[in-house]
């Protein structure tokens, strides 16, 4: 029985209001941060005193010229460089025209850091392009907290129908009570403690974490060579990586740590509502072999929920987690965020939750075109 | 039915629901592990609002006010002792009467009169006008010096007179080997510049010279440069020297010591007998004095990097924890019970909208918004600058709230609409009544127990978020368990040794999580068969 997907009207319906009201989503979230970085008035404070030093910096750098230029003409030159910023940043236009005209930059990441903080984060000297810092950025959180959610969720979904089936066994009860225990601690004081204990006082792993920027970036350099072909970049790549397991291992591990518990639960919780089914327990009385039940009858229907909190988790997983990312200074999406609020640096602010948002809104898309392909209801 | 009839069925029923909710909780084993720890935070933040002085949350932002200047900085709670490690307990010895006292001149002085040295005893030292001395036993029991001999001054009310007196201040220990060591020695200063927030420290380096001639020729040491003497001087006045290639240690003596405490006061033009009077008419002179052995350890749980006293802010963090856990719970619960009642109820594009905006909420990112929002209502540049703490924590709990009813508001919406095609409710309706009346007559009754589960699961959620805001430096000044663990987490290299400071807030902050979502779980699951069979 091939699956034959009749795409028709109404489905391609359904999807592209879904499309429409997902983009609609996205624009609000954009629009709200807008209001609140530029619309309080906050912008224009960091703006006005960006200018400043810059103009400060720039009237000492005058008058230590050899020989000083006359009063006048620095006056002049200070007070024009002063206008070619106010209008650089917009700052001479209304608030209500700079919050629509940082939205529509913001929707097409044509923005640009402001704060060198921001830059320092990244690892890059400014000018930085808020889109380039978060390519930069972002291989760093995927490296940390996607590959960690893509572990937990790979032993949430082999482990949870496993215990589906030993309800009420005592390695149920250990892993609820593992997902109850993990539930209740924050994930950042779980990496408090972990680097206090690992990094401090064994000294089994780094007790600071910015030092990843450095083998990230010559990982990406090595991988780049090696994809033009030359082999040679083979061995400094096998030595990055193992730097940068040194690195990431015990961030990994606690992240992986935090989120296992929860996701099990959820994947249990998916399948045990499954394997009570009737038609379950009837496909099994009629003596067909274990295997075929849990792949026609069990498999089949957790797929759905499971893909979904699986796609989400990616999608969030995306952003960083701030806190977490702070706790252990390690430069990814949510440290970025974290430095850029830090020093109201609003292009950057509005490039990462722009871009986040963005991702986890195409993950819900995603998740509703898996919908229409694996629940035949939708299509009728 | 009137308004008032209906408001007090509906209290009525709330009351029976909770009673039975109550009981039923009861009978399950998590249900009552969860009772009891609900309890125990009950009774600990009520305790703490009772104990606790008015201003903690003043003097915990400031490191440099009293008491905390009086206590060890990064010490270790007391008990460990009880574990086999040897520490000096922190002590606090009031000095409330002199030992003796002694009206002296200079006529006296000249004359080398017995009495004086008999009185004061010590080291012939010469102290002018009415000298008290006091004496304090202390038995030291650790091999251990302690980290700082502190003498705290309280003086009264400023006067014409008391500004006029001046205090000559001498202090002394004799140790069990029978020496005695003059500490420290202030040369007479006006009285009214010694307060509180400025004690006397024995450690303090300026006394180096004081001690060093007197130890120096007690002890004989050679080959040591003085300020290591100096850098050393408490460990000096409890121990013995030893030289050890040219580095110096000491053994700490045990047993029996004296502190003497000398305080000569003096009015220019006035003689010591009415100096005397007017101290103990109680006009001039000092409201309080202490004197502060500063150990190793410290109460119930150590001290932080800047002496504040952990046990108190722990202590504040309880209520205030509950505080900011119901309030965001309690508002959220609301806003997504009536919007997802009307939702239900109403139906049609007034559900249509609802559900629309709930997908908006639900996709918003939370934190990062309360981040920024937090960031921007506390930095004094800020045009929305939002001067007050508790006003940044009132808005903050706020925005948790109301970020956070969407789910609420669909589940609701599904019962409201269940409930809104049973029978009786159709019968109602054909009987006239009104909307309102099936509103909190049928759905609303119904949907509370759930309602108060869900409030229950949510009381930790606020809690943990405002935490994690304060990790990464958002703050209202008061002091909470996310506060004390970000200052720890400030300090970085400096706290990974110290467990006490980083151990307690995050224990608690998972065990009034754990029991919040153990409550919440036992009355969910109680609610949710009496829910499937409507």
């Amino acid at each position: 029985m091939g699956v034959m997907l009749v795409v028709d009207r109404r489905v391609l319906r359904i999807l592209a209001l879904r499309a429409l009201t997902l983009s609609f989503t996205l624009i609000i979230v954009v629009l709200i941060t807008s209001i609140i970085l530029t619309g309080t008035g906050y912008d224009t404070v960091i703006l006005n005193s960006i200018i400043q030093t810059e103009i400060q910096a720039l009237s000492q750098e005058l008058r230590a010229r050899n020989p000083p230029p006359p009063p006048e003409e620095v006056e002049r030159v200070l007070k024009e460089r002063r206008e070619e910023l106010i209008r650089l940043y917009g700052l001479d236009k209304p608030v209500y025209y700079r919050v629509l005209d940082n939205f529509l930059r913001t929707l097409t990441l044509n923005l640009e850091a402001i704060s060198d903080d921001v830059a320092q984060v990244a690892g890059v000297r400014p000018p930085l392009p808020v889109g380039h810092a978060i390519a930069i950025v972002l291989p760093r959180t995927i490296i940390m907290i996607t590959i960690a959610y893509i572990i937990s969720s790979v032993i949430a979904i082999l482990l949870g129908p496993f215990i589906a089936y030993r309800r009420g066994s005592l390695l149920d009860k250990g892993i609820i009570t593992y997902a109850a225990f993990t539930n209740a601690l924050p994930i950042w004081w779980i990496a408090m403690i972990s680097i206090f204990v690992f990094g401090f006082y064994l000294r089994v792993a780094p007790s600071s974490y910015r030092e990843v920027i450095k083998y990230v970036s010559s990982l990406g350099d090595s991988l780049t060579i090696l994809l033009r072909g030359d082999l040679s970049a083979f061995s400094s790549i096998l030595v990055n990586l193992r730097d940068l397991i040194y690195y990431s291992y015990l961030p990994i591990t606690v992240v992986t740590f935090a989120t296992l518990g929860g996701l099990i639960y959820s994947a249990r919780a998916v399948a045990i509502r499954v394997v009570t089914e009737d038609y379950v327990v009837a496909a099994r009385a009629k003596g067909l072999p274990e295997r075929a039940v849990l792949r026609r009858y069990i498999i089949r229907v957790i797929a759905g929920p499971i893909l979904t909190f699986v796609i989400l988790g990616l999608a969030f997983s995306i952003g960083g987690f701030i806190i977490t990312e702070s706790v252990f200074d390690w430069p990814g999406m949510g440290f970025l965020f974290y430095a850029a609020i830090s020093v109201g640096d609003s292009p950057t602010v509005l490039g990462l939750v722009y871009v986040t948002t963005l991702v986890y809104v195409i993950a819900r898309f995603v998740l509703e075109v898996i919908y229409v392909i694996l629940d035949p209801r939708v299509r009728l | 039915m009137s308004k008032r009839g209906l408001r007090d069925s509906l209290v009525r029923g709330l009351i029976a629901s909770l009673h039975s909710t109550l009981t039923e909780v009861g009978r399950s084993s998590l249900g009552k592990i969860a009772l009891a720890l609900v309890l125990f935070f009950i009774v600990v933040s009520i305790y703490a609002l009772i104990a606790l002085p008015r201003d903690i949350a003043d003097r915990w932002n400031n490191i440099v006010s009293t008491p905390w200047i009086y206590y060890p900085k990064g010490a270790p709670p007391t008990w460990i002792k009880y574990f086999g490690y040897d520490e000096v307990d922190s002590m606090i010895a009031p000095l409330q009467s002199p030992e003796r006292y002694i009206v002296v001149t200079e006529a006296h002085i000249q004359s080398n009169l017995p009495e004086y040295v008999k009185a004061i005893g010590v080291k012939g030292l010469k102290p002018v006008g009415y000298v008290e001395k006091y004496i304090v036993e202390y038995e030291h029991r650790s091999s251990k010096a302690p980290n700082d001999i502190i003498l705290a001054f309280e003086p009264r009310p400023m006067s014409d007179l008391q500004g006029k007196t001046l205090v000559n201040i001498i202090f002394l220990i004799e140790r069990p080997d029978g020496r005695v060591i003059e500490v420290l020695e202030e040369p007479p200063i006006p009285l009214t510049r010694l307060t509180p927030e400025s004690p006397l420290k024995a450690s303090d380096n300026k006394y180096c010279r004081v001690f060093l001639s007197d130890y120096e020729r007690e002890f004989n040491i050679t080959g040591v440069p003085a300020e290591d003497l100096c850098r050393l001087s408490i460990k000096a006045f409890f121990g013995s020297p030893k030289v050890v290639e040219g580095s110096l240690h000491f053994d700490t003596l045990k047993g029996r010591y004296k502190f003497i405490l000398i305080v000569a006061y003096s009015i220019p033009g006035l003689r010591p007998d009415d100096v005397r009077a007017e101290i103990v008419r109680g006009n001039i002179g000092f409201k309080g004095m202490n004197l502060i052995v500063v150990g190793t350890v410290f109460g119930l749980l150590g001290t932080d990097l800047y002496g504040r006293d952990l046990t108190l802010g722990i202590l504040f963090g309880f209520p205030v924890a509950i505080a900011i856990g119901f309030m965001a719970a309690v508002i959220s619960v609301l806003i997504g019970l009536v919007v997802g009642v009307i939702s239900g109820y109403y139906g049609g594009r007034v559900d249509e909208v609802i559900q629309r905006f709930i997908d908006l909420l639900n996709s918003i990112p939370i934190l990062p918004i309360l981040i920024l929002i937090g960031y921007i209502v506390q930095d004094p540049k800020s045009p929305v600058f939002v001067s007050s703490g508790w006003g940044r924590l009132l808005l903050i709990i706020t925005l948790i709230a109301i970020l956070g009813w969407g789910g609420l508001a669909i589940v609701v919406r599904s019962m409201a609409l269940s409930i809104k095609s049973e029978q009786y409710v159709e019968a109602a309706k054909a009987i006239g009544a009104s909307s309102t009346r099936i509103i909190f007559r049928h759905i609303v009754p119904q949907i509370v127990p759930y309602a108060v589960a869900v409030l229950v699961l949510s009381v930790p959620g606020a809690v943990l978020t405002e935490a994690a805001l304060n990790i990464i430096g958002i703050r209202h000044g008061l002091p909470t368990w996310g506060l004390i663990l970000s200052d720890a987490f400030s300090a970085r290299g400096s706290a990974y040794w110290m467990w006490w400071w980083i151990l307690p807030p995050g224990i608690l902050l998972a065990l009034l999580s754990f029991t919040f979502v153990a409550l919440g779980f036992t009355l969910e699951t109680m609610v949710e068969p009496r829910l499937r069979r409507r």
